[in-house]
């Protein structure tokens, strides 16, 4: 659990429009694979479309509209920070690569789901397991990419900075954060953009 | 010059929509419903993309499942600002986004149109019915809203009526257009324009409403309510100040 909610403060989504930007993408992704295992095992709904490895299905075409905003997302970051993205992490500043860092790490998870999952589902042959290897593959890889939006959202949008632990912090190359006492009013991970009173 | 864009400023502000980020939400829906258009005009004018669902109007093409999921989208966001700030007015909206949802989807009107069309009552015909059923359903909502818009408080009136403008100007797309599409059909060249125009204003209205929404929800946005009925407690597209806690972006120090 405190695992989970670190990762959650480090993305930025524990509370915040981002939070709920996050919210109505999974809401979206949650309705793909419900509707998905509906069609495969009791025929409702009935449109091939709702099939998640259907080639142009609605799973399909969420995914590219989600990688198209966060394509969108990421040139946006660019520009504001006028950095030559996040490509270059070496070279870019430390805000700069604890966001190229955390976006690996969510490149890590569609790589497991998009690859390992799918190593996994050529052993299944067909009936429930097979449509439910396919919800856990290709509905993983779009609540991941959904997630990923969210963070960028989350970064461009709110101003939303992660702080990786000193662990994560030296693996992705960047300093950790200070360990101090933290304001009373101030909830981590609530990417909120600041304004003036 | 400047009048019109004073207009659009003052638009933006009553619906929270000129910067922040309900602005970036918009930005990216608004782009998600050119791709669309734009893609369907490619389909009729050049059979590019040519996969069937780009088609604007057609049932359960992409255009009609992303109008569902911005309605499910708008739905939810008003149940959580009724629960999250007490107000009943929005609880009325959610409930009648949901019952557009599910009348469009289970094509309600229609089969209701058909029943009463057989039943022994007056109606001529299934379009006939159908008006009768949305002519019901019609006055049922607005009574509930109506109840509800009277029992909530000035802020709350004030956010219900900006929704109202944007729910008459997503009418005026779904109704005046396609009567406007009715006419022409079939006796014009060019009428998918009509449907670009149609289906595409549907979705964009739509697009700011859930951006609308967004900023009421998570942003802190409360439009100025200077409108009939409600009392000016703040300046147009003014955002309440928020709880500290809310404000500032605390992700520099890590807390113990």
């Amino acid at each position: 659990m405190a695992m989970l909610r670190g990762a959650v403060t480090l993305l930025g989504l524990r509370g915040g429009p981002a939070a709920t930007l996050a919210v109505m993408l999974l809401a979206v992704v949650g309705g793909l694979v419900v509707a998905h295992l509906g069609r495969r095992t009791i025929g409702r709904p009935s449109h091939l479309a709702f099939g998640l490895a259907q080639e142009t299905g609605y799973g399909e075409m969420f995914f590219s509209v989600l990688t198209v905003w966060a394509a969108a997302l990421l040139v946006w970051a660019a520009v504001r920070w006028r950095q030559v993205v996040l490509t270059l992490h070496l070279r870019a500043g430390p805000d700069a690569r604890a966001v190229s860092g955390v976006l690996v790490l969510l490149a890590g998870g569609l790589f497991a789901t998009g690859v390992v999952l799918d190593l996994l589902h050529r052993f299944t042959d067909g009936g429930f397991p097979d449509a439910l290897l396919t919800a856990l593959e290709d509905g993983g890889e779009i609540a991941v990419m959904s997630v990923l939006v969210a963070f960028l959202f989350a970064v461009v949008a709110c101003g939303h900075r992660p702080r990786p632990g000193p662990r994560l912090a030296r693996l992705m190359g960047v300093r950790p954060a200070p360990v101090i006492a933290a304001p009373p009013d101030v909830r981590p991970g609530v990417a909120v953009p600041a304004r003036a009173p | 010059m400047s009048r019109p864009a004073g207009g659009r400023r003052r638009v933006a502000d009553a619906v929270g929509v000129r910067r922040g980020p309900a602005a970036v939400l918009l930005v990216m829906l608004l782009a998600l419903v050119g791709a669309l258009v734009s893609a369907y005009l490619g389909h009729r004018l050049a059979g590019w993309p040519a996969e069937p669902g780009f088609r604007l109007g057609r049932e359960w093409g992409y255009g009609e499942v992303l109008f569902a999921v911005q309605v499910a989208w708008a739905a939810g966001l008003l149940g959580w600002v009724a629960v999250r700030l007490r107000w009943p007015v929005m609880a009325a909206w959610a409930l009648g986004f949901v019952v557009v949802l599910v009348d469009d989807r289970l094509m309600l009107h229609e089969r209701a149109g058909a029943w009463l069309a057989r039943s022994p009552a007056p109606v001529a015909g299934p379009a006939i019915g159908e008006l009768v059923w949305l002519a019901g359903l019609a006055l049922v909502l607005g009574a509930v809203l109506l109840a509800a818009h009277l029992r909530s408080s000035p802020a709350a009136r004030a956010a219900s009526i900006v929704l109202l403008l944007l729910t008459v100007a997503l009418a005026g797309f779904g109704v005046l257009v396609d009567q406007l599409h009715v006419v022409v059909e079939g006796r014009a060249p060019h009428t998918y324009l009509v449907t670009a125009v149609e289906e595409g204003g549907e979705l964009a209205v739509l697009s700011v409403i859930v951006a609308y929404l967004f900023a009421v929800a998570c942003d802190g946005h409360r439009p100025g309510h200077d409108m009939a009925g409600t009392r000016a407690v703040a300046p147009s597209g003014m955002r309440q100040p928020l709880p500290a806690s809310l404000t500032r972006h605390p992700s520099g120090p890590r807390v113990r």
